[in-house]
């Protein structure tokens, strides 16, 4: 029987989207997967399970083949695109359609936490929170409970291109920053790898910046990656509780260094690039183009394939500030629904448990997805990667000095807010002093509606 | 007999008279109640009156995305029909080639916005794109606040071009030739035969498309999305796009169905506007 809440959800979201016209951007649920899973074995039910990484779904193709064969549970795979996903989530969720376990970021956890359409893993899988990675616990853990079990992590670290790096002299393992100084190793090692046309480096006389053939690094208003570190080790708060509070001293210090190095330095590629395509530099470090490129393992797999044999590339830790090197550590976690039905709980239970298992993780590992949360299935992506030539361990290392991950019931809203305010400081149209404070205001107007 | 008339009638415009309601009138009406409450979708409801409404006029927002729609639609109607207009009364002269130009031009048309918007991003790229590397420059035609909305409105131009012409194509081959014959012996030039003789004969076609292309425009979303995603510094920031993001990136049901109510509201006015400017204007029969 539909219930009044689906109801008026589902109606109301077709009056929005019919009023507004075709707003969403997959109004007929286009790039779905759903055809992946384990049919057919098992005889207790059916299960569904979302995610949003089609590169995992293999990998969870044949973890739930195994988790069929030992509990009787048939598990169906709903792939739905990034792009998609945080769109149909809360549709789905308020209209009783969500899956019964489903991928989430802490960015949004709090949100379905808030309105209780999460299950308690301290109660779902006890004792569960002591085999998986600290960092996604604590990320994870609000007002008492756990509210996902862990499947994969990152955390941030240089991708340097070996042969650039030598041929300039730089050392990428050495890679700091301090922006009360005249210059850096940073800067150094950026004006190094930055080249134009006619192999000029910036600075040198006649250096032709929109004639840049070689960049140093990736400077962009990129959250997670650059934004993040670069705050944190230059000694800023991000928020506190529900507030933003990057507009300290520190943090305009900060801001305005990574504007710099795009439009004073000329170093890193013009925002007017990255704001636009945030993959940008990612293709250009690709095209052997770029030295020094900060980022997570979530972009191990697309330069691996990209790079190919074109040249050699290897892992430093990322570029340290005042306060030392400091990683942003995101994770992901599968959640429960609590609102699934009553005949589903036992199955979403034993699922959620497979899940947090080391059984459950390890194809994670052995396919390389990224680092799995589960401590003893990590060696697995290690060797996975050892197999490449490529140490990654230095992920590992990151992760233990970690900087704050935006949380809370409305972050996400109060990202959305802030980032277009940070790009225009990147792109020089605003000055870190003038920009900064407003987007922290308009990010915490956001996050308090 | 007559009594079971309007009985049958009814039965006849049923299935239509079902669609309608279900899919058009409920949800317009539910959208106008959600958007009393404040809801993320997920939490609980409370009922707020017509606060959303107050506070979508006193920050800005609203404002500016209903400036920057009305600056879309400016740009891109006049200029859509003016240049379907000269391209249809060189297409409809059949000249060599006429027929393959023909389905060309309706091909962006076909195309779906998203896709497109996709495509004419990568093409407007400052360093690495198409059109900057064919006019040897180097323009920020989606970041720079001053070119985003008219780069915008050139896409959306060129998408509608071709649909546009394939209407006053028709339109125009049902002007008999001999009322341009008549013209020519009175001695009027091609300007004239145009201002006063084409135009309004093609009234009803350019209503049609002025009502059905300030519509589009005013609901603009998929293309600019993908352009821009209402950058920069909200200088796109259409106001489908503004219920786009209140809905679901600030999570705020009430807001976005606030939003949506005045875009329908808006609409309807802007089309009784057009019925009523184009009914006080002569038409001509010419069968």
């Amino acid at each position: 029987m539909l219930k009044r809440r689906t109801l008026l959800s589902s109606f109301a979201a077709a009056g929005l989207l019919g009023t507004a016209a075709a707003c969403s951007p997959s109004s007929d649920g286009g790039g779905d997967g759903g055809s992946g899973g384990s049919d057919g074995g098992g005889g207790k039910g059916s299960l569904t399970f979302r995610l949003w990484d089609e590169n995992a779904v293999p990998a969870y193709e044949e973890s739930f083949k195994a988790f069929t064969a030992d509990s009787g549970w048939n598990v169906t795979i709903d792939l739905v695109p990034w792009a998609d996903y945080w769109t149909r989530l809360p549709l789905d969720v308020a209209s009783g359609d969500a899956a019964d376990v489903y991928w989430m970021n802490s960015a949004n956890y709090v949100l379905y936490k808030d309105s209780e359409d999460l299950l308690d893993i301290n109660e779902v899988v006890p004792d569960g929170a002591a085999q998986w990675e600290k960092s996604v616990v604590d990320l994870y853990t609000r007002d008492g409970g756990l509210w996902g079990v862990p499947q994969i992590w990152d955390s941030i670290a240089v991708f340097y291109n070996k042969a650039l790096v030598e041929e300039a002299g730089v050392d990428p393992s050495a890679l700091a920053f301090d922006p009360t100084a005249e210059t850096d190793e940073l800067r150094d090692a950026g004006k190094a790898l930055t080249l134009d046309k006619a192999g000029k480096h910036p600075g040198e006389d006649g250096f032709d910046a929109d004639a840049r053939e070689q960049f140093g690094f990736n400077s962009q208003a990129d959250r997670q990656a650059i934004i993040g570190p670069m705050l944190a080790s230059n000694g800023a708060q991000w928020q506190d509780e529900n507030t933003y509070t990057f507009a300290s001293p520190e943090g305009i210090e900060a801001f305005q260094y990574m504007a710099d190095l795009v439009n004073v330095a000329e170093i890193a590629p013009s925002a007017a690039d990255t704001n636009e395509n945030g993959a940008f530099t990612k293709d250009l470090f690709i095209q052997g183009k770029l030295g020094l490129f900060q980022s997570g393992p979530y972009n191990l797999s697309a330069i691996a394939e990209g790079v190919a044999d074109s040249f050699e590339w290897a892992l430093a830790a990322p570029v340290a500030g005042p306060e030392g090197a400091k990683s942003l550590v995101h994770g992901v976690v599968a959640v429960g629904n609590a609102k699934a039905d009553d005949e589903q709980q036992e199955g979403i239970t034993a699922l959620l448990t497979w899940l947090g298992s080391l059984d459950g993780q390890l194809p994670l590992a052995e396919k390389g997805v990224s680092f799995p949360a589960h401590v003893d299935a990590q060696d697995a992506f290690l060797s996975f990667w050892e197999e490449k030539g490529i140490d990654v361990s230095v992920f590992v290392d990151a992760a233990k000095n970690a900087a704050e991950a935006d949380i809370g019931a409305r972050a996400n809203a109060g990202l959305t807010a802030a980032i277009p305010i940070f790009q225009e400081v990147f792109i020089g149209r605003l000055t870190a002093e003038e920009g900064i404070p407003q987007a922290q205001d308009e990010g915490n107007k956001a996050m308090s509606e | 007999m007559n009594a079971r008339r309007p009985l049958l009638g009814w039965l006849l415009i049923a299935p239509s008279l079902i669609g309608v309601t279900a899919f058009l009138i409920l949800p317009v009406l539910l959208a106008f109640v959600v958007s009393l409450f404040r809801w993320d979708l997920l939490g609980t409801r409370d009922f707020i009156g017509l606060d959303n409404y107050a506070s979508l006029l006193a920050d800005g927002a609203l404002l500016n995305s209903l400036i920057v729609t009305a600056l879309f639609t400016l740009i891109s109607v006049p200029v859509s029909l003016a240049l379907g207009l000269a391209l249809a009364s060189q297409l409809v002269r059949a000249l060599p080639g006429s027929a393959i130009v023909r389905v060309i031009v309706v091909i962006p048309w076909v195309c779906a916005p998203l896709a497109l918007g996709v495509v004419w991003k990568w093409i407007f790229q400052p360093s690495v794109g198409a059109l900057n590397q064919i006019l040897g420059v180097r323009i920020e035609w989606l970041t720079d606040p001053s070119l985003a909305l008219p780069a915008v409105a050139f896409v959306a131009i060129w998408q509608n071009v071709g649909y546009i012409s394939l209407f006053f194509q028709a339109g125009l081959s049902r002007i008999p030739g001999s009322i341009y014959e008549a013209a020519r012996i009175d001695g009027a030039g091609p300007w004239r035969t145009m201002r006063y003789m084409t135009i309004p004969l093609l009234r009803p076609t350019t209503f049609f498309l002025a009502v059905t292309q300030v519509v589009a425009s005013f609901q603009v979303f998929d293309m600019v999305f993908a352009l821009t995603g209402g950058g920069p510094q909200h200088r796109t920031e259409v106001i489908a796009s503004l219920v786009y993001h209140e809905a679901f990136t600030s999570s705020s049901l009430g807001r976005a169905s606030a939003v949506a109510v005045i875009l329908f509201v808006l609409l309807v006015i802007i089309t009784l506007i057009q019925q009523r400017y184009f009914a006080r204007r002569i038409t001509y029969d010419m069968s």
